[in-house]
């Protein structure tokens, strides 16, 4: 595995977990992409009941299955779709029926109970729906999904960042990665290799000779340092700039813009856009105008390039799985996209890829299994 | 935002035992004032120290990932803008977005140091593994309560703020510390009632747990997500009391 975000992680416990001997190398902190930076949102579904149901019902399905494996990475908040002017109202039906067929729990509220849960809202409040959002720490659930790993023999390397990827004959041989921690250059001979660097998975499908179609694409978010809302707030929209304010700790962060980058390296934090943000924020919570910020940042989406259906925010299935051995590199694969919260969902499709690729034969056991918590992982070996 | 000269002293090193025994290294780059610390290292990343090591994540104060010593105090890097740095005003915990009406040409010098009393991966990059044996040893995996009242994440972030600024920590490593004590309380209060309370008080009650605490409140003063660990202690303590008095918890008297 080349890369310690939730798309490697995730795959990596799959895999540990199924018996396959396996390393992970990452080049910095676990979840120091883009992963560490999303909006701590677990799906409920309901942003795309309308637009990408299958997401929606993939979204709603993990959600329960993650509640259960993790529950001490989640913050069970549940979440609001409100409705504030004529245009919202207009979309509402759209939104309860793609929640019904997309089996996405949605109970329709008055808007003066929706006031009584979150005494925030702005008094515009025109409809609302709950449904199961909640709140995730991704940055503890990848540690719980690498000290699962850990326990089931993998070996996690972080600081570690890949050098080569080389291709003998046609086929993946070993990727050479500077062990930065032990200050010595690993060298890892694996029949397969996932390249799951997210917004850097181009460089480092060039390091084996082949290209990976990802566009890197920029969102920022702002934390207040006032913790405004209960329950994740959505606008009932179809997604757009500033629709989301979700709880967490003693913030509330404001979602999310969107505009194409290089790499997921140096994302600038443009004042019009956390402006926007604000701006946009208020109209669903009036105090973020007063809150003062906490921090503004960026990460950036790993989109599969080309694909001109989607800005990111309502990503079809969301992620790709592209197979090398038709460019030359038998073994070598790239993962691009995804979402943190359908992680597992991906994990177990690629790592059958794996299983078949490999000739073994293990069912994915990850829908059952508990992840350890967060503190038992290791950064190094009898760390 | 202004742009500032800043000069940025970094204590480097390979792994060892602790933060001493590195050497610094000086740096000095044209930053933006409203750049956070994590830019900065991203910055130098991708210029002068390529294998600068440091660790970060989430970058809004929820990871605890990027805890630093800061000009000799324990901050989170993400929190800690370069506006801050040149006005003088570090500590300040909305300094995002702040316009401090830098003069032109303003510069600025700060050092960086990895936390205290952790050993060190490399650079400024802590190992937390003693650090999250101590959480295990409290069970401090505690489970949102579920039902109709939402409720939170623990305010606590494991950031080692708390460890690095405790005195009594630096001079016996085996002390539980702050963090570990205050998310032991914690878990004691948990309505959901996961984990055991009684592994939770037989490592709170041992030579290296609560008792062992000199009350300096250096860790309440370091907490970057006001946590107040050294209420937390004490409150453990009078539980303990309590506890070998044969007092009922919550009886009226």
């Amino acid at each position: 595995m080349i890369g310690a975000g939730s798309t490697g992680a995730a795959i990596a416990h799959d895999l540990a977990s199924r018996g396959i001997r396996t390393a992970v190398v990452e080049r910095g902190e676990p979840a120091s992409g883009t992963t560490g930076r999303n909006h701590a949102l677990l799906h409920s579904g309901g942003r795309y009941v309308v637009k990408d149901p299958e997401s929606a019902v993939e979204c709603i399905q993990e959600n329960l299955l993650l509640r259960r494996a993790a529950p001490g990475v989640i913050e069970e908040t549940g979440g609001l779709f409100v409705a504030i002017d004529d245009e919202d109202l207009a979309y509402r039906e759209a939104f309860l029926e793609g929640c019904r067929r997309a089996g996405v729990p949605a109970e329709e509220i008055p808007p003066d109970l929706a006031r009584r849960l979150e005494p925030g809202l702005t008094e515009s409040v025109r409809a609302a729906v709950r449904v199961p959002d909640a709140v995730i720490d991704p940055y503890r659930l990848v540690l719980s999904w690498l000290a699962t790993a850990q326990a089931n023999g993998a070996e996690v390397f972080p600081f570690t960042p890949v050098e080569a990827v080389e291709v003998r004959a046609g086929r993946v041989a070993h990727v050479v990665a500077h062990d930065l921690v032990h200050r010595r250059r690993l060298r890892l001979e694996a029949p397969v290799v996932i390249n799951a660097a997210g917004p850097w998975a181009g460089r480092v499908a060039a390091l084996a000779g082949v290209e990976v179609p990802v566009q890197p694409s920029a969102g920022v978010m702002v934390a207040l340092a006032a913790r405004l809302n209960q329950r994740v707030i959505n606008r009932m929209r179809p997604p757009g700039d500033g629709d989301i304010i979700v709880p967490q700790r003693a913030t509330s962060i404001i979602g999310t813009t969107s505009w194409n980058v290089e790499s997921g390296d140096r994302i600038p934090v443009p004042p019009d856009h956390v402006r926007r943000m604000i701006e946009e924020g208020a109209k669903l919570l009036p105090a973020v105008r007063e809150a003062p910020v906490l921090a503004a940042f960026a990460a950036a989406r790993p989109l599969v390039a080309g694909n001109k259906e989607s800005d990111g925010r309502e990503l079809s299935r969301g992620f790709q799985v592209f197979d090398h051995g038709r460019d030359g590199a038998e073994g070598f694969m790239s993962v691009v996209g995804g979402k943190t919260t359908t992680s597992r969902l991906m994990a177990e499709i690629v790592a059958d890829r794996v299983c078949e690729k490999l000739g073994v034969q293990q069912e994915c056991r990850t829908r059952e299994l508990a992840l350890l918590p967060f503190h038992r992982f290791r950064w190094r070996e009898g760390g | 935002m202004a742009e500032v000269e800043l000069t940025v002293r970094v204590l480097r090193g390979p792994a060892r035992a602790s933060a001493a025994g590195g050497r610094y290294e000086t740096y000095t780059l044209r930053a933006d004032a409203g750049w956070s610390l994590l830019d900065v290292l991203e910055a130098l990343q991708a210029g002068p120290a390529p294998d600068l090591m440091y660790r970060h994540s989430c970058h809004h104060a929820s990871c605890g990932t990027c805890a630093l010593r800061v000009d000799g105090r324990e901050r989170l890097a993400c929190l800690t803008t370069v506006g801050q740095i040149a006005a003088g005003r570090l500590g300040e915990r909305t300094g995002h977005g702040k316009d401090y009406r830098l003069p032109r040409g303003a510069r600025a010098a700060v050092t960086l140091e990895p936390l205290r009393s952790f050993p060190v991966l490399g650079d400024l990059a802590a190992d937390f593994a003693e650090f999250f044996g101590k959480l295990d040893a409290v069970e401090a995996d505690l489970v949102a309560a579920r039902g109709e009242e939402a409720t939170h994440f623990e305010h606590c972030i494991t950031c080692g703020a708390c460890m690095s600024a405790c005195p009594i920590v630096a001079s016996d490593l085996e002390y539980l510390g702050p963090a570990p004590l205050a998310l032991a309380l914690r878990g004691l209060q948990d309505p959901t009632k996961t984990g055991s309370d009684a592994r939770r008080l037989a490592a709170a009650d041992q030579p290296h747990g609560v008792w062992r605490c000199h009350h300096v409140f250096e860790c309440t003063a370091a907490c970057p997500a006001g946590v107040d660990p050294g209420q937390a202690l004490m409150e453990l303590r009078a539980r303990l009391v309590r506890r070998r008095l044969g007092w009922r918890e919550g009886a009226r008297r």
